[in-house]
């Protein structure tokens, strides 16, 4: 597993529907094409996420135009919830498809776009793009 | 409707007995039964009927007997304090959320068909994939009836709410290799987007199971875990990982009384819990190597071989082991009923995530192709929570273990080579993509503390 992006702690904020987010990859850009496309790896974004109650929506992950999965919390990651210990729940995301449709952008767009008016902000903790072992067919 | 006519024989045959005890009534009906897709489902359904009758008989309980309605739902989640034996336990972000829920599903199950008088009853799914069953159904939105709550959000019960396709995709976890990946996906979407789209009760752990539609979106997701491993590919559920087939859940029985299980005890929905799916045909049986009780069985080291390395990067290819002496007694031990030869792998340790798993294969002929159908594959090595030592463990984490039957490939190997020197093989795997099984390189160095042959068979009493 490789991190290849860093991504800063990310807030949105309770009734805020959308949030995006640019990240400049052109430093990474041909490594992370390359895995993209390669039959050994997946690119994933992966996200440590919480919130102190239950956001009662979810959000689309949009990464440049393609949705590449939610991020739902519902038990794992909400504090008032929480039993015993508490843990962010960790949301993995595979964007191998969405990197090759955006192949020649310098940037990368992350749009966060809730299904409804978030009634708690969603904190992610730490964000990465991650390049690691094929996990899927 | 599948077992209508099956249904009524039953039930007809139970009223003529006039039979009172549902266990006897239990004993009639055969099973395994199915769980149906709600979507043609009517309110005068007769597993909709038998659900709401059973509901409404629960929520006149009180919330102490651990029948009761708000019991059942406390086991998922509750607020209230002080807490009862099983309540708030429901799995989520954990290693058991398709094993607990499952669990949940069946004995809550057992008490609707004692409280329905009906012991065919099955939970019934939402089939939420179909864009004709994105509306909540329509039984569940009947005011009055059992199956309906007013704690929904806006529109769910007006019929003019729906889930989106994004609320209810599988793409995040269906083509996902490792168990606790997909998971873990499938536990976000569409698991916990449907959870918070339907809103209300539903919305929250804490309240979630006290709306009847809850049942039915659990019952899908369980139907998912089936449909998940149907599709092979090296899919699995971790029936060797000690960690998580030996954790031991807590729920209660149709008559009140405490019941423990464990994932080994739910891994064949037809055979153990007598259940299956409207079409999901036939069921993935997977099975656990439970560590067999010393006092039942007699466990005798045949051999002691020397430790393994598998260092990280490629393959090390065949390790060979000579087994000359024993050759003899390994295939008679291999042929007798009753006893096993095993391979007993112990202190199996790795200093970081390897990243992949490893088939085992134990006299696989040179020149080969290792293919798990083949008689000389023994089973999988899969390194989660136990087995690994690297700075994300606690102190003290153990080394795993692995006990694999090598009856099969025993036989095989001594009989095709008479000279008794036979091989190990392990062979690193991740995903299979588009069929093809991809060369993966293991990221650890994995050490195989102690490497021993055994039979093990019954004891004589």
């Amino acid at each position: 597993m490789k991190t290849a992006v860093r991504i800063a702690p990310i807030t949105i904020p309770a009734g805020t529907a959308q949030k995006t987010i640019s990240l400049d990859i052109h430093a990474v850009r041909a490594e992370l094409l390359n895995a993209a496309k390669s039959r050994q790896h997946d690119v994933t974004l992966e996200l440590d996420v919480e919130a102190e109650g239950s956001p009662q929506v979810f959000y689309e992950v949009h990464v440049g135009k393609t949705n590449v999965g939610n991020i739902a919390l519902y038990g794992a990651g909400i504090r008032s919830e929480a039993q015993g210990e508490f843990h962010p729940a960790h949301v993995q995301l595979f964007i191998s498809d969405a990197l090759l449709r955006n192949r020649t952008s310098r940037t990368l767009k992350i749009t966060f776009v809730a299904n409804g008016k978030p009634a708690e902000a969603l904190m992610i903790r730490a964000a990465a793009i991650v390049i690691g072992p094929r996990q899927r067919e | 409707m599948p077992h209508s006519r099956r249904r009524f024989l039953k039930t007809a045959a139970v009223a003529a007995a006039g039979a009172s005890l549902f266990d006897v009534r239990e004993l009639l009906a055969a099973g395994p039964y199915t769980r149906l897709d709600v979507g043609p489902l009517t309110s005068s359904s007769p597993t909709l009927v038998a659900y709401a009758k059973a509901i409404k008989q629960m929520q006149a309980l009180p919330a102490s007997n651990p029948l009761s309605w708000t019991y059942q739902a406390a086991i998922h989640g509750t607020f209230t304090t002080p807490t009862l034996p099983a309540w708030n336990t429901c799995q989520h972000g954990t290693q058991w959320f398709w094993a607990w829920h499952r669990m949940y599903l069946y004995w809550f199950e057992r008490i609707i068909k004692k409280f329905s008088g009906d012991p065919t009853f099955a939970i019934p799914y939402w089939n939420y994939e179909l864009s004709t069953e994105r509306h909540l159904p329509a039984p569940f939105r009947v005011v009055g009836s059992p199956l309906y709550t007013p704690n929904r959000g806006p529109g769910w019960n007006a019929g003019t709410a729906s889930l989106s396709s994004s609320a209810v995709a599988t793409s995040g976890f269906m083509p996902v290799v490792p168990y606790f990946t997909a998971q873990s996906n499938c536990e976000s979407t569409p698991h916990g987007a449907v959870h918070v789209s339907i809103g209300g009760w539903m919305g929250s752990v804490p309240t979630a199971a006290q709306d009847p539609i809850f049942y039915l979106h659990h019952a899908n997701i369980d139907r998912f875990w089936n449909l998940w491993l149907k599709q092979g590919g090296g899919r699995s559920s971790p029936v060797n990982d000690s960690t998580w087939n030996s954790k031991k859940f807590l729920f209660f029985n149709e008559n009140g009384a405490q019941v423990w299980m464990t994932p080994c005890d739910i891994l064949r929905c037809a055979q153990q819990l007598n259940y299956n799916y409207q079409g999901e045909g036939t069921q993935v049986n997977q099975y656990c190597l439970k560590p067999f009780p010393w006092w039942i069985f007699e466990l005798q080291v045949l051999a002691e071989l020397q430790p393994i390395k598998l260092p990280p990067g490629p393959d090390p290819g065949p390790i060979e082991i000579n087994v000359r002496e024993l050759r003899q007694r390994l295939l008679t031990a291999a042929k007798e009923p009753g006893t096993d030869v095993t391979l007993e792998l112990d202190d199996v340790e790795a200093d970081k995530q390897p990243d992949v798993y490893w088939e085992v294969y134990l006299g696989l002929p040179k020149g080969t192709a290792p293919s798990s159908d083949s008689a000389y594959y023994i089973g999988n090595i899969a390194l989660f929570g136990h087995g690994i030592r690297d700075a994300h463990q606690h102190e003290g984490a153990e080394p795993a273990k692995f006990s694999f039957k090598i009856d099969r490939a025993i036989q095989s190997a001594l009989t095709r080579d008479e000279s008794g020197k036979t091989n190990l093989t392990f062979v690193a795997r991740g995903a299979v993509i588009k069929g093809a099984k991809d060369a993966v390189r293991s990221n650890a160095t994995v050490s195989v503390g102690k490497v021993r042959i055994a039979s093990r068979r019954l004891k004589k009493t």
